[in-house]
């Protein structure tokens, strides 16, 4: 036991001088990538294993030289695909699929060499698909099955490790709860962004005055005022629709920085428009202007959310829908208020230029913090 | 719309999953000698077949457990291979946290939790230890380490002074990590007098690595960067597998303008992620590309895993790439659970890089709570108030 104690002692040091064990590469990473058809036409399943992973289990360096060859794994086949075939399981409706390895390939990966295996599963019924099994896991914690599934035209990903051993394909949603939830996500979306609201709230602002002779006077009524709230609004969800499809269907690629950038940039022009009443015709066409930017930010918020088994069509729509809706709460809120006060000296002359400025201040600190 | 650091690191994760699992090239080679893979680091050794041999005769019993995962963990650390931890945890964790489990097991488990930095966890099961044995020096030498890392210097300061007060081989250890405890809280100087006095003539090479490092650490932090170079080369010399001490070493050499020097002390045979990152640093061109693309295939896979282990180069190499606001929300990822000098310069220069006056400010704060010296963070943070 005096080597052990040894052993045991060195290891305790390292965790002082090298708490952070500095490792040649990654820890076992294999790759599954599955073909998922309609109806109960067979899966295509390729899997990519690193060699170093598989040595554990099947015997392929037949030379003991300590490189496994080309040569060795074509000897090896037999034992490699019974071994392989015994560590994975693949499912369709519930029901097991019979598995057999079609072909042995290679595949480079993160500078390595991965054999890459390609089987076919074929399965009695259609219906979901569940793929687990040892996955080569059992002896190893850290192992990770990296996994990628295509289902007509969705990306499905997927991680398997010890802890979490089944990967189960979502159910596709139905078009209409995928709108439904989206609804909620634009919705919430809208409450949560702070900056978006301040851009809605100086659109509004100015939206129950009209100017004369360079100064701002309370609008006539309600169908002037409604006129006016309509063209602008409209341009700005017409323009953040356009840019938020082109982003999510990835058809235009915008990066992150830039875009915050440009939405507090937005916020603190929007600010200082509403101070000069001659340049008031300038609210259209920035209010259709910043809403291109704003709506590449909503696609970097939509980014985040898990959208797995979502349809794109009924993801956007019903995004749109709950940011048009949070726009709408937040101009029913607002809007009898000033309106009631538009005809008051006091919103001339305080409400609308402090308010103004108070949000166009913030725009600037976020312009600069973010630039 | 602007994100929290939350979101960008789950953007990141969405990009990585999304890169590392498509689909790669098959190939099939012409020649049949071709070889596909080196696997004479991971085919078990004779040693280690005679462990795994005697564990399969016994798998319940302690002794057999024990010897199994004590060489594995050794060689992960010998071998720089990841798998050897990942086979010693699914030894360890099916019996470590049952009760009867003994001391032993629980102390290598807590070992493969701190590698895979739960470190809450690993307190936990050591705190369990220590209460049931306060005399268990391998357990407070864990703990001690861990309490380290994580920035809990008052905490480690107790079972550094319990193990240098306990003679014998933990004794050093435990010198060591006091003066690295006290350092934590300001104490530099009475630090490096502990370390000055103590003996390092008869201890084991690793012991005396240790000892160097820690002298070269805390000279480096004071500004003495050609004596902190000399330590860091010495202890090198003593612990040549050892990639911190090695990436210590190439920052202190990069920070005193010896850039070539560091790139060449880099440039080993499979280097870490640590290492990959600085060689990113200061090379130019397309190397600097080309090690940045290398260092970034690493951190997504490892991000697609939904492995945590490596913030600190994820914020080092968005630095490179010129990504503040990245490096940024790595940076405060990792210093919510670690503490070490890098981790402290990292967050500095992210911060400074995102002009970000809260984060340096919170920065400012946590060094003046606790005392914590560093003269190349002190100058970021002076240059951001004179500015």
């Amino acid at each position: 036991m005096k080597r052990l104690s040894a052993a045991f002692l060195f290891c305790l040091l390292a965790t002082f001088s090298s708490p952070q064990p500095a490792f040649a590469h990654a820890a076992g990473t294999s790759y599954l990538i599955l073909q998922l058809p309609a109806g109960d036409a067979p899966v295509a399943v390729r899997w990519d294993l690193s060699m170093q992973d598989i040595v554990w289990t099947v015997f392929v360096d037949a030379d003991y030289d300590g490189n496994v060859t080309w040569q060795e794994v074509q000897n090896a086949k037999t034992a490699l695909g019974a071994a392989l075939l015994a560590q994975i399981s693949v499912q369709r409706g519930g029901v097991p699929c019979a598995l057999t390895v079609k072909d042995f390939a290679l595949a480079s990966r993160s500078e390595q060499n991965f054999l890459s295996v390609a089987m076919q599963a074929d399965c009695p019924q259609g219906g979901l698909t569940a793929v687990g099994g040892g996955l080569f896991m059992s002896g190893d914690a850290s192992q990770r099955v990296l996994l990628s599934a295509v289902r007509g035209e969705e990306q499905l990903t997927g991680v398997i490790s010890a802890a979490a051993p089944t990967w189960s394909e979502p159910a596709r949603a139905s078009a209409w709860r995928s709108f439904a939830r989206f609804i909620g996500e634009g919705v919430w979306h809208v409450l949560i962004g702070y900056d978006h609201i301040a851009f809605v709230l100086l659109l509004l602002l100015p939206s129950v005055m009209r100017p004369v002779d360079g100064k701002w006077r309370g609008a006539t009524g309600l169908r002037q005022v409604a006129h006016d709230m309509v063209t602008i609004i409209t341009a700005f969800t017409i323009a953040h629709s356009i840019t938020l499809a082109l982003a999510v269907t990835g058809t235009v690629k915008m990066p992150i920085q830039p875009i915050e950038v440009a939405i507090a940039a937005s916020i603190a022009v929007a600010g200082l428009l509403n101070l000069l009443p001659r340049l008031s015709k300038l609210r259209l066409p920035l209010a259709f202007g910043f809403g291109l930017v704003h709506g590449f930010g909503f696609a970097n918020a939509l980014s985040e959310i898990d959208a797995a088994g979502s349809a794109l069509l009924p993801l956007l729509a019903g995004f749109n829908v709950g940011v048009e809706l949070a726009q709408l709460g937040i101009v029913a809120l607002v809007l009898p208020l000033i309106y009631s006060m538009r005809t008051t000296r006091w919103y001339a002359s305080a409400v609308l230029p402090l308010g103004s400025c108070a949000l166009g201040m913030a725009g600037v600190v976020w312009l600069l913090q973010r630039v | 719309m602007t994100m929290g650091p939350a979101a960008l690191l789950a953007l990141l994760a969405v990009a990585a999953a999304t890169q590392v699992a498509a689909a790669s090239d098959r190939f099939v080679p012409a020649d049949p000698d071709f070889v596909v893979a080196n696997v004479r680091q991971v085919v078990p050794d004779e040693e280690l077949r005679e462990l795994i041999a005697d564990w399969r005769s016994a798998p319940e019993s302690d002794t057999t457990n024990v010897a199994l995962a004590t060489a594995l963990v050794a060689r992960a650390r010998a071998l720089r291979e990841p798998g050897y931890f990942g086979r010693a945890e699914a030894l360890l964790a099916p019996r470590a946290m049952k009760p009867g489990a003994s001391a032993t097991q629980r102390r290598l488990y807590a070992q493969v939790l701190q590698y895979r930095h739960a470190f809450p966890a690993a307190e936990t099961l050591l705190d369990e230890i220590i209460r049931e044995s306060p005399r268990d020096n391998d357990a407070r030498v864990l703990r001690a380490s861990i309490r380290l890392v994580r920035g809990d210097f008052a905490g480690a300061r107790g079972d550094c002074a319990q193990l240098a007060a306990s003679g014998g081989s933990h004794a050093r250890i435990g010198f060591a990590c006091l003066a690295e405890a006290l350092a934590g809280v300001g104490q530099v100087d009475r630090a490096l007098a502990l370390l000055d006095s103590t003996p390092m003539e008869n201890a084991d090479p690793e012991t005396r690595a240790y000892l160097l490092a820690t002298r070269a650490e805390l000279r480096e932090r004071t500004h003495e960067i050609e004596g902190a170079i000399a330590d860091y080369r010495a202890a090198l010399m003593l612990a040549p597998r050892d990639d911190s001490i090695r990436s210590a070493l190439a920052d202190a050499l990069a920070a005193r303008g010896d850039t070539r020097a560091a790139r060449e002390l880099l440039a080993i045979d499979k280097p870490s992620i640590a290492l990959l990152v600085r060689s990113a640093a200061l090379a130019e061109g397309a190397r600097r590309a080309e090690f940045a693309a290398r260092a970034g295939s690493w951190l997504a896979l490892e991000t697609a895993r939904g492995d945590a282990l490596h913030f600190r180069e994820a914020a080092m190499l968005a630095l490179v790439n010129q990504d503040p606001a990245s490096a940024l929300a790595a940076a405060r990822t990792n210093f919510e659970v670690q503490k070490e000098l890098a981790d402290v310069r990292v967050l500095a220069r992210a911060a400074r890089a995102a002009r970000d006056v809260p984060a340096l400010s919170a920065l400012r704060q946590w060094l003046h709570e606790t005392g914590y010296r560093d003269s190349v963070t002190e100058a970021i943070l002076d240059e951001h108030m004179r500015s």
